[in-house]
């Protein structure tokens, strides 16, 4: 109890247990960045819980500390064996204990970020990017994108324009379910699946995006591949010869359409169903009217989830008052992405907002 | 645990997420015991989110894995007791639309049958 008492002095959050079988119930609720482990305890002993945690794909990870007034060789020897960092006597001086806790925890995030920041850099080498670098500008209308990956690590959201000719830009945006490089993997399986799709819709004369949007269902749906992996997906296409804008969803969240002169956020529901899971997704399509100044937003999921008083939350009500409040100070797209997503409290997921403005 | 599980008089298995934050970290867990569970003929399982006070994506998507294990094996499944702003996100996003949702237990009981 000394010790929590000593480590949430200096910022740390404790959560302290009085023996094995009581850490490893609140390990099952709570994955900590380090843990801080006795060996004697009553019933199981500190090694047992290594060995425990050990065997636990979500806990196995974790920095392991031993705290002991043994320094006898042998037990040291068995901590290291089981993969434990290093050992803390129980009679170390307050502040060596703050620093050592502060060099581990540095020392872990500095691999972690150097091991992401190796796989980005291969996949900018193969030029595998599921969000374009930039938006867009077309004759009538310009693309701002805002993309924020989940503690900076790729993720499952994608974003694609295809632009066929001087008349026709499709926009594609999904977010496959779940987060990290496991979401970011399948993302380009989808990319590729819609790419496709598209061209060939295109090429047969059909640019419905609800019939388009079919025809990427049936295929997913049939991909063993896919089997588990589910994505949303909103497919707008731009007429920018007759300044119309069309779209189709699946299980997307709405589209937003900010009307210049009334200075309000109308959204358009699709009704769509997740990409894949049924054979026929009942996919319509809508016209979104627009006029000269208005602005259609899409957003993934992330941008309505927040964290507030640290209880997570999902309020769509939220951001739109939120977004109409900034429009109507006639904020550029990028002061308003930064005024909106300026906390920490956004990394709860992958982030993404796409902002179509007519111009 | 975080997932318990009960069998019912009926045969149908009531499993409860104890957890408020359903997220990344219990998502393959959480589709893994969903799986263990249907694994029979005409699997009947309600799943309790009474709870759940958010969910992320990556367990929306062991949800929609775990429905298509159950219907794969004929089966039927239902979310009962979900929280306001779990439920309005599955509105948004037509997920009421895949799953069967129920107020209580006894509704989603009397929905499997």
């Amino acid at each position: 109890m000394l010790m929590k008492k000593l480590l949430e002095s200096a910022g740390f959050v404790c959560l302290s247990a009085e023996d094995v079988d009581t850490a490893l119930e609140i390990l099952e609720k709570d994955i900590p960045d380090l843990i801080i482990s006795d060996i004697e305890m009553p019933e199981k002993d500190g090694f047992l819980f290594r060995e425990l945690t050990l065997k636990n794909k979500l806990l196995k990870e974790i920095p392991f500390l031993f705290l002991t007034s043994h320094n006898q060789e042998i037990f040291i020897q068995r901590g290291l064996d089981l993969k434990a960092i290093d050992y803390i006597p129980k009679k170390i001086p307050q502040n060596q204990l703050i620093s050592k806790i502060n060099n581990i925890l540095a020392t872990v995030q500095e691999q972690k970020e150097k091991s992401i920041n190796e796989l980005k850099l291969i996949a900018d080498k193969l030029n595998l990017k599921n969000v374009p670098s930039k938006g867009i500008k077309l004759k009538n209308f310009e693309i701002n994108i805002f993309h924020q990956p989940f503690q900076n690590h790729p993720g499952g959201d994608f974003i694609d324009f295809i632009k066929v000719n001087d008349r026709y830009t499709f926009l594609v945006f999904g977010d496959v379910m779940g987060k990290k490089w496991g979401a970011w993997f399948f993302s380009f399986t989808f990319l590729s699946y819609i790419r496709s799709a598209i061209r060939i819709c295109v090429f047969d004369g059909n640019v419905s995006v609800a019939q388009i949007m079919q025809r990427i269902n049936q295929v997913i749906h049939v991909d063993e591949f896919l089997d588990d992996i589910y994505s949303t997906l909103s497919l707008v296409l731009i007429d920018d010869e007759e300044k119309k804008i069309t779209y189709s969803g699946a299980s997307d969240l709405p589209l937003l359409l900010y009307r210049n002169q009334e200075k309000k956020i109308t959204q358009f529901k699709s009704k769509g169903l997740l990409l894949g899971f049924f054979e026929n997704g009942n996919y319509s399509e809508q016209e979104v009217d627009n006029q000269l100044g208005d602005q259609v937003f899409l957003l993934s999921d992330g941008a309505i989830d927040f964290e507030s008083n640290g209880v997570k939350k999902t309020d769509i009500n939220f951001f739109i008052q939120q977004l109409e409040d900034l429009l109507e100070k006639e904020m550029s797209f990028k002061a308003i992405s930064d005024k909106i997503f300026y906390r920490e409290k956004y990394q709860v997921d992958d982030c993404s907002l796409i902002q179509i403005k007519r111009i | 645990m975080n997932f318990r599980k009960q069998v019912l008089e009926n045969g149908i298995v009531l499993i409860t997420v104890e957890i408020a934050e359903a997220g990344l970290n219990y998502s393959e867990q959480f589709k893994a015991f969903l799986n263990e569970n249907s694994n029979q003929d005409n699997p009947k399982l309600i799943i309790d989110l009474a709870k759940v006070e958010y969910m992320d994506s990556s367990f929306i998507g062991a949800l929609v894995a775990g429905l298509k294990h159950v219907l794969s094996h004929n089966g039927e499944m239902a979310l009962a007791n979900i929280q306001k702003d779990v439920n309005a996100l599955f509105e948004l996003t037509r997920l009421d639309k895949v799953f069967k949702i129920a107020d209580s237990i006894n509704d989603a009981i009397s929905q499997l049958k």
